[in-house]
């Protein structure tokens, strides 16, 4: 095997005339002097990089191009400085004001999977990929140090360090003597305002998690960033990072142990959303083929988790979900969103997880996660601080990392308080913002959030609301599209059929097939959110419309005012009618798919937003956690409280009194006593002397 | 007479003509059938062809291939990956008709550059045959390679292309009848043989 140092003797000497002679006359496809242009623009620009593509110097130069993956640092010297001699030649006052020019190379031809990072590659150039999930905040790193060294004979006197032509690794040493007067005694003192510094930041890079393989922990990589590359990615985004591979000790106790890492040269954030799953054109013609089919939404609903019987709208709901609607930004600016979120609350065993993992499968960039999280990010994202550096981090969460596609996350009522918090602005405006410990970050989060949640009381009580029976705020509750209630009640004839399902599951494994292969039904997925854009047909918008004015009108002609439905719901008609027309294809939204999401929406509303009460559907169920009939008792309640306070000596109303007044009024005492609770508990009324209560003012 | 390895080349090549293509008519004519297939020459149509029925048509600038042919950066970017690979098992598949197509565009190149007079034509098409040169080299190694051990045979077949798979099928059979005939009967199937 040839030595490192014959290689370079060998193949290094020319590497800077190679490359300036690279840049002199690379010509491309039309003809052009295509890095003549850069660089010329980058004069213009006032930037000090050139970014180069590694396929344009391996058609080149083959053999320089191999050497820069084997020899990056040295490559990358001599090219720095063919790029300076060149911009000499071009704009020479631009060359001296520059210290150092950057080559930055991009778009290596095979990307190496943060699995396979090894120690075979330290001192390598590399491509990975992967999710940024955490990174500091940006810190001033010195290049070249200036001492002040102060001796009693001499005096003190200033020096760079390290000497001409190095320039300052991980740790700064202390000169081991003065270059100036060659004395290794008297003071050294570093002058931080006199010494070059860049920027500098660190970024932790983890596999995607399609990438992770089954049952395995992600793996991940720090990543350094300098000078212009600082700050140009966030936490969740998806970037592909080229570097050089190095080491460093991992703690100062055993210092034989070394940590990889990644000396970025190079960092791009990959804009294409959904371009991870991977459509041929035999795929493309075998989708349109599908698209065709007239039974196609009734195959892709089939096709949602097989091996689960019935549950028919939630399985409509979810494949809806997983097309999702259009994201719209108006021209002032205004974002609306395409997500439809879609919550499942069902008694235990109804098979909700098996859903949520089902659909974590089949949704690009699809992710599964409970309320708790994996991370300490949880389903947001958090500051935290690193034990053994101590340095802050910003650490993406679950919603974070789903950006752009679907988090399916089981038991949501059990989420962090912390994230009770964010999740409201993730799921309405797709950001998450934080500001803590000088961190000040707004996310992308544009997740389409498909979650399960069992009910509080460990059975869903039908004879209490929606947000009675789960451990969610009514403000979370109110964000989603659709939320079904899974019951698990006694029915003869069901249960047989659920149970010969079950055992013929059993039976036979391999008859469980869906309608749509998961991989083809992925890429079908993939492709519709890419390519299909529909837009509302007037016969859709008249039907959308008709319903929505209907709706709002019983509310008109019903004695206690219930709000059946409100503009959240016309939008998410909107979303579902589109997810709808999405599903086939479709690039309108025709009255066929205004009627399904009407349907749909009957049943989340029948289902969910039913006043047990009254017998009507109150969509303030789930906007304000109690019916309107409710409502308008709980407001007499606090008008008979303050009436009795007025007329009784004490100034505060007894309870007894209270129940006495409300019950010739029809009102319950039970409802009486929740009542009091409530407002007690929101701060309306305080308990003035036992039990008896005034209005706090 | 031909020999087997002769007709399958030959088959593989035959199917590479015969693939569908996606084709945009370019030019009104008459309707033309070849062998049963009615084509129907309106301009603005597109349809599928046969390769060789494509190619056909637009030599005579009727039609044109909607799909992107191999270019020098596609084959640039083959010849790293090639080239890095260390053992068989690094080897990567290449794409469907690789070797077909990489002489198709070879040869139309070459043949552009003499009628246009275009040196840059023709550096291309060099480039090019010069990747595809060391690509067939190393590829050839790793096959040769793999000849000592069936299980290297097994786990690289799948990654061959149609012609490196007949090729290495073919000296795998030769290489089989040779010891037949050079080596003792007891000692003809070794542990690394069939019978």
């Amino acid at each position: 095997m040839q030595s490192m140092p014959s290689m370079l003797e060998e193949s290094v000497i020319d590497a800077k005339e190679r490359f300036f002679e690279f840049l002199r006359s690379f010509r491309d496809r039309t003809g052009n002097y295509k890095y003549r242009d850069r660089v010329r623009q980058m004069i213009t620009m006032g930037q000090k990089s050139l970014i180069i593509e590694y396929n344009d110097l391996y058609i080149f130069d083959t053999k320089l191009a191999r050497l820069l993956i084997d020899m990056p640092d040295e490559v990358l010297r001599q090219a720095s400085e063919a790029l300076k001699e060149f911009v000499e030649s071009e704009a020479p006052e631009y060359a001296e004001s520059v210290g150092k020019f950057h080559v930055r190379v991009r778009s290596l031809p095979r990307t190496l999977p943060l699995r396979k990072l090894r120690s075979e590659y330290i001192g390598k150039l590399v491509m990975l990929e992967g999710i940024l999930v955490r990174a500091t905040p940006i810190k001033e790193k010195i290049t070249k140090a200036v001492f002040i060294h102060c001796t009693r004979d001499q005096g003190c006197h200033e020096f760079e360090w390290p000497p001409e032509g190095e320039l300052v690794g991980e740790t700064l040493e202390k000169p081991p003597a003065c270059p100036i007067c060659g004395s290794a005694s008297g003071t050294f003192r570093l002058v931080p305002e006199k010494s070059k510094l860049i920027d500098w930041q660190r970024i932790v890079l983890q596999e995607r998690p399609e990438e992770i393989p089954p049952g395995q922990l992600p793996r991940s990589i720090e990543v350094v960033l300098q000078d212009e590359l600082v700050d140009s990615a966030r936490p969740g985004d998806r970037v592909t990072i080229v570097g050089v591979v190095r080491v460093r000790p991992d703690s100062a106790k055993r210092k034989a142990i070394y940590d990889l890492y990644i000396d970025a040269i190079h960092l791009e954030v990959s804009q294409k959303l959904l371009e991870e799953v991977i459509i041929t054109r035999e795929d493309e013609e075998r989708i349109k083929t599908l698209a065709r089919d007239p039974w196609i939404h009734k195959k892709i609903v089939a096709s949602i988790a097989p091996a689960i019987y019935g549950h028919w709208d939630i399985k409509e709901a979810i494949a809806l979900a997983l097309f999702g609607g259009v994201p719209k930004v108006t021209p002032d600016g205004t974002r609306i969103r395409g997500d439809i979120h879609v919550l499942i609350v069902g008694d235990p065993g109804t098979a909700k997880s098996q859903l949520l993992q089902y659909v974590a499968r089949i949704a690009p960039r699809g992710i599964y996660t409970t309320g708790k999280g994996a991370t300490a990010a949880g389903l947001t994202a958090a500051v935290i601080r690193d034990k053994t550096t101590g340095e802050y981090y910003l650490e993406a969460g679950a919603l974070v990392l789903a950006d752009g596609g679907v988090a399916a996350i089981d038991e949501i009522d059990k989420m962090r308080d912390e994230d009770r918090v964010a999740i409201h602005e993730a799921m309405e405006q797709q950001t998450v913002s934080i500001a803590k410990a000088g961190i000040v970050a707004r996310l992308n989060a544009r997740t389409t959030v498909i979650a399960a949640g069992n009910p509080k009381f460990g059975r869903y009580l039908t004879n209490r609301t929606l947000a009675d029976n789960i451990n969610l705020p009514v403000t979370i509750l109110s964000r989603f599209d659709l939320i079904f209630i899974l019951k698990d009640k006694p029915n003869p004839d069901e249960d047989r059929r659920v149970a010969h399902h079950i055992l013929q599951v059993h039976k036979e494994t391999e008859k469980v097939k869906p309608e749509i292969e998961p991989e083809m039904l992925k890429k079908y997925i993939s492709y519709a959110r890419r390519y299909v854009r529909p837009r509302l047909t007037s016969d859709a918008i008249k039907l959308i419309e008709d319903f929505y004015v209907q709706m709002r009108r019983m509310s008109l002609e019903s004695s206690d005012g219930a709000i059946p439905i409100t503009l959240r719901q016309l939008e998410a008609l909107v979303r579902l009618a589109e997810a709808h027309a999405r599903m086939a294809l479709r690039n309108e939204v025709t009255t066929e798919d205004a009627e399904a999401a009407i349907r749909l929406m009957k049943a989340f509303l029948e289902s969910a937003g039913l006043d047990i009460e009254s017998g009507k559907i109150d969509i303030d169920i789930i906007m304000t956690g109690k019916p309107r009939s409710k409502q308008e008792k709980f407001t007499r309640i606090m008008e008979i409280i303050e009436q009795l306070e007025s007329e009784s000596e004490e100034g505060c109303a007894r309870l007894r009194d209270i129940q006495k007044r409300a019950l010739s009024e029809g009102i319950e005492s039970n409802i009486v006593d929740e009542a009091i609770r409530t407002m007690r508990r929101d701060g309306i009324i305080y308990e003035k002397s036992l039990g008896c209560y005034a209005i706090v003012r | 007479m031909e020999s087997r390895l002769d007709i399958m080349l030959e088959l593989v090549e035959l199917e590479y003509m015969l693939r569908p293509v996606r084709t945009m008519i370019i030019r009104d004519a008459d309707t033309i059938e070849i062998d049963g297939l009615k084509v129907e020459l309106k301009k603005g149509v597109e349809t599928e062809l046969p390769y060789w029925l494509a190619r056909q048509l637009a030599s005579k600038d009727m039609a044109k291939l909607i799909e992107t042919p191999i270019s020098l950066e596609d084959i640039a970017r083959l010849h790293f990956s090639v080239i890095s690979a260390k053992t068989p098992s690094d080897l990567e598949p290449l794409p469907q008709y690789f070797y077909q197509e990489a002489k198709t565009v070879i040869q139309d190149l070459e043949e552009r550059a003499r009628k246009e007079l275009n040196p840059a034509l023709f550096e291309e098409s060099q480039k090019m045959m010069q990747y595809l040169v060391d690509i067939i080299d190393k590829r050839l190694t790793m096959i040769l390679q793999s000849l000592r051990s069936p299980t290297t045979i097994a786990e690289l077949s799948s990654r061959l292309a149609p012609e490196e798979a007949t090729l290495l099928s073919h000296l795998n059979t030769v290489l089989r009848k040779w010891k037949e005939k050079v080596l003792p009967r007891h000692q003809r199937f070794g542990d690394n043989d069939e019978p």
